[in-house]
């Protein structure tokens, strides 16, 4: 919700993120592979798979060691 | 619990919804995919028909834009349940 101006709010620095920085994970993905239109699931599992595509199938699988996502 | 036909079509609506988004991004990158534009025709003619089949079923999915109102006699808009409610 927009509470409207804050007065001495400050915007946070871009330059200093919240979090550090952790390796081995990964945020997101900012490009997909070239693709060639020849299968893709049926409305419903599209919708389950999260993508039409069956190539472009990755989810995301909880490791058991870590306790995280990855 | 149990589905009801209602409910049905609202998924499938979802799900073709989603499909036709897909191949809509697709094709933002892949133009001349005669397979894609075709498959997306097909998801679209089918979306419209599961739209109207709906709003005859159980009234407008929306307010305005998309589809008259089907009783000549009374507006259907504020008849329970709303497209996002349950019975």
């Amino acid at each position: 919700m927009y509470y409207g101006y804050q007065a001495g709010y400050t915007a946070p620095d871009p330059r200093q993120p919240h979090m550090p920085a952790q390796p081995g994970l990964m945020l997101a993905r900012a490009y997909i592979l070239p693709q060639t239109y020849t299968r893709a699931f049926s409305p419903e599992e599209a919708l389950r798979e999260g993508t039409l595509f069956p190539e472009l199938v990755r989810p995301y699988e909880k490791k058991k060691h870590q306790g995280g996502w990855a | 619990m149990r589905k009801d036909q209602r409910e049905m079509i609202l998924d499938r609506i979802r799900a073709y919804e989603f499909a036709a988004a897909e191949l809509n991004l697709y094709l933002d990158s892949h133009p001349g995919d005669k397979r894609a534009i075709n498959d997306f025709n097909t998801f679209v003619k089918q979306i419209e028909a599961l739209k109207k089949e709906y709003e005859r079923l159980y009234g407008p999915l929306l307010n305005f834009g998309f589809g008259p109102n089907a009783d000549q006699n009374r507006w259907q808009w504020i008849d329970d349940p709303w497209p996002w409610e349950s019975y």
